[in-house]
């Protein structure tokens, strides 16, 4: 496949081209978790693309996959998606070498963006380090790579996690298009991440209630990746309603929206700020949101943990709180809604 | 086996006595194959620090099915005539666990710490009860079994694992004794107890709870859990020490060596739970062990759990070694020289 932009032109496609909320897609596994349920991955890219997100980004890290696993689950989703919606990847594998890979997989497959963060078996020995690796990692593929600083977590040369000298300079990297926050993450360092770099490229706070301020106030006009699809539906697809409305400057509008949800954030963070400080993709929550609001759904591998009753009931009474029927029956969510359909059921052992 | 199914319980009182470490796999420094050298290191860890017993931790990181056969047998060989071997069921699916078993059974493994599989969504007691005796009925081995919260049978029973499903289970012939945790709920423990009485072997497995559940109840084996991180010599090791000590009555004495270990019990070793499993594998490797990280997906280890970890180890008494990079490429492969990249 060819991108639509050369590396000194990416910078400036990405600024007309992406707009919006971008979401995550997760793996659907056969019911025994031995192969990989294409299907299930088509049906969730097209329910992502009839929720209205722009852009879809893969989530090839959130369970126990081979590498050949990985790589697949990449071909499919940009294969489904082709034409319709930017596909991105998540780069923090193992290694440089295993990510970098990945990145030249992903752009021979037909992905736009890499989410790039760092790989688990890495570990800086000065801020010049940190530069270095991620500008090697830069310079091997043509895609446009989202900073992600999230999960490194270098307190050692920075209270932020991250040096801040180094945004602006990572920013100036060709190909280097727009930055992530983490989620969960203190609003200072999304101050401080548009102050240093967001005249260069497209800075995005994933979360939406600082979405009213950083939309009108810091020109954000990008999102994701987050779990969008868990708080709404094709037919009710209120977070992309208030971001949109947003981005046109009709604040008062898209507040009434954000106080129709407000039933589900009741009681405060949760998920969200243990994953800032625990770096594990909760897929099974979101998963599960989402297939409630009508997506594939399905069980994934270990390690992942696992997703109680009283987790499933918060999500369950949080959706019937907003007007929305989450979907029955359980069994389905286990072995996906598209393998549930031709039947397959989990075994009995009684 | 040296057993049979309906001798497994008095082998299990005979042969469980004292404390029943843990292992988790080692890589390449480039995260692609087992590292078996740093396997092996960490099963003599274990059985230099005392352990009667070591158990493969199967399901904390990302493994082929291949690959999680391999590890186990390369801690069985290991560990062959020296301790004995465990390891954990309960990972995708029980099928996949089954095959797991007899692979398990035919190398040397001994006994298993028993849980349930992601991919088992039981819908009554009933299930929960079949599904477990379809398991032990397919292996010889000894089965210790762990009604811990997290295998989310809350639905049925608001202890989150209903002592009486707990009590019918443990007349299946081959399971010989039961982990359970005070913390999970001192109701539940006095029950699950209570119910048992001398039927089986009933432990927990965490020093802090030792002073009643050793020192009162006199369980004769702990485990498994990371003991290998409350000492740095493997002469005569401390955690060894103090729950003899329980059990022997020398309360006070037992109680002076529990203070002096507390900064880890509590501190480092609340901390390391914070980074998972991973954070564990840290511990290990700060007071002897191996190290080396794992496979994503994996909580990682940030910095200020790191100098938590080492203020812990270092107000019990322990020196930690200083080089982080050894820890991530693990502490063989840097010894040969291997080093990060970039």
């Amino acid at each position: 496949m060819t991108l639509e932009f050369t590396k000194s032109e990416a910078k400036n496609w990405t600024k007309l081209h992406l707009k919006g909320l971008e979401t995550v897609i997760f793996p659907s596994f056969s019911p025994d978790l031995e192969k990989l349920d294409e299907e299930g991955i088509r049906y969730d890219v097209n329910h992502i693309i009839a929720n209205g997100f722009t852009s879809i980004l893969v989530s090839p890290e959130s369970c126990g996959m081979t590498f050949e696993e990985r790589k697949k689950l990449v071909e499919i989703v940009c294969d489904e998606a082709r034409g319709k919606v930017h596909t991105s990847v998540a780069v923090m594998q193992d290694t440089v070498e295993q990510d970098i890979e990945m990145l030249k997989h992903t752009e021979k497959v037909g992905g736009t963006f890499a989410t790039l963060g760092h790989p688990i078996q890495y570990y800086p020995r000065s801020i010049e380090d940190i530069y270095r690796m991620y500008k090697y990692m830069c310079d091997s593929t043509n895609l446009g790579i989202v900073l992600y600083t999230g999960r490194l977590h270098t307190r050692k040369y920075h209270p932020s996690y991250f040096p801040p000298e180094l945004l602006p300079r990572i920013a100036d990297i060709p190909n280097v298009v727009a930055m992530k926050i983490c989620g969960g993450s203190s609003m200072a360092i999304t101050v401080m991440s548009f102050r240093l770099c967001g005249d260069r490229i497209l800075v995005n706070d994933p979360m939406p209630d600082r979405w009213f301020i950083t939309v009108p106030d810091y020109g954000q006009q990008w999102s994701g990746a987050g779990p969008f699809y868990g708080m709404q539906t094709p037919e009710k697809p209120r977070m992309v309603n208030i971001f949109n409305l947003l981005t046109k400057g009709e604040i008062d509008k898209a507040m009434n929206i954000y106080w129709e949800l407000a039933p589900l954030t009741e009681g405060g963070p949760g998920l969200e700020a243990a994953y800032f400080h625990s770096g594990i993709v909760t897929a099974h929550t979101d998963k599960y949101a989402h297939w409630c609001n009508g997506g594939n759904g399905g069980s994934i591998r270990q390690p992942t943990g696992r997703l109680y009753d009283y987790q499933k009931e918060r999500i369950r009474a949080g959706l019937r709180a907003i007007g929305l029927t989450p979907r029955e029956p359980e069994e389905e969510f286990y072995v996906g809604r598209i393998n549930y359909a031709k039947g397959a059921r989990l075994k009995a052992y009684v | 086996m040296e057993f049979t199914k309906s001798e497994a319980k008095q082998w299990a009182r005979k042969n469980y006595k004292g404390l029943c470490g843990t292992l988790s796999p080692s890589f390449t420094p480039d995260l692609k194959e087992l590292d078996e050298e740093g396997i092996r290191h960490d099963v003599r860890h274990n059985i230099n620090k005392g352990m009667f017993s070591v158990f493969c931790q199967t399901e904390i990181c990302a493994l082929t099915i291949e690959e999680r056969k391999r590890y186990i047998e390369i801690a069985c060989e290991e560990a062959k005539g020296k301790t004995l071997i465990s390891m954990f069921t309960g990972i995708d699916t029980i099928e996949q666990d089954i095959e797991l078993l007899r692979h398990f059974e035919k190398i040397g493994g001994t006994h298993t710490l028993l849980g349930w599989p992601g991919m088992f969504y039981a819908k009554s007691e009933e299930d929960i009860y079949q599904a477990t005796k379809k398991i032990c009925d397919a292996t010889n081995l000894a089965i210790d079994l762990w009604p811990k919260p997290k295998f989310d049978f809350g639905r049925f029973h608001p202890s989150q694992f209903n002592p009486k499903l707990i009590e019918r289970i443990t007349d299946i012939p081959n399971v010989v004794s039961v982990k359970a945790y005070l913390g999970d709920g001192i109701g539940k423990w006095a029950e699950i107890h209570h119910r048992l009485g001398d039927k089986i072997l009933f432990q927990a497995a965490e020093p802090s709870e030792w002073p009643i559940t050793v020192g009162q109840y006199k369980q004769q084996w702990a485990g498994p859990a990371d003991y290998v991180i409350f000492d740095q010599s493997s002469d005569n090791p401390r955690i060894l020490r103090m729950f003899n000590l329980f059990l022997e009555g020398d309360f006070l004495e037992a109680m002076d060596l529990y203070w002096e270990l507390y900064p880890i019990t509590i501190g480092a070793r609340d901390t390391a739970f914070q980074s998972g499993m991973l954070g564990m594998k840290y511990m290990q490797w700060l007071t002897g062990g191996n190290g080396g990280m794992f496979r994503q997906p994996t909580i990682p280890i940030f910095q200020h759990q790191k100098d938590a970890m080492r203020a812990g180890v270092k107000a019990a008494g322990i020196t930690p070694p200083e080089n982080e990079e050894e820890f991530y490429v693990g502490r063989l492969n840097y010894a040969k020289g291997m080093r990060l990249k970039y």
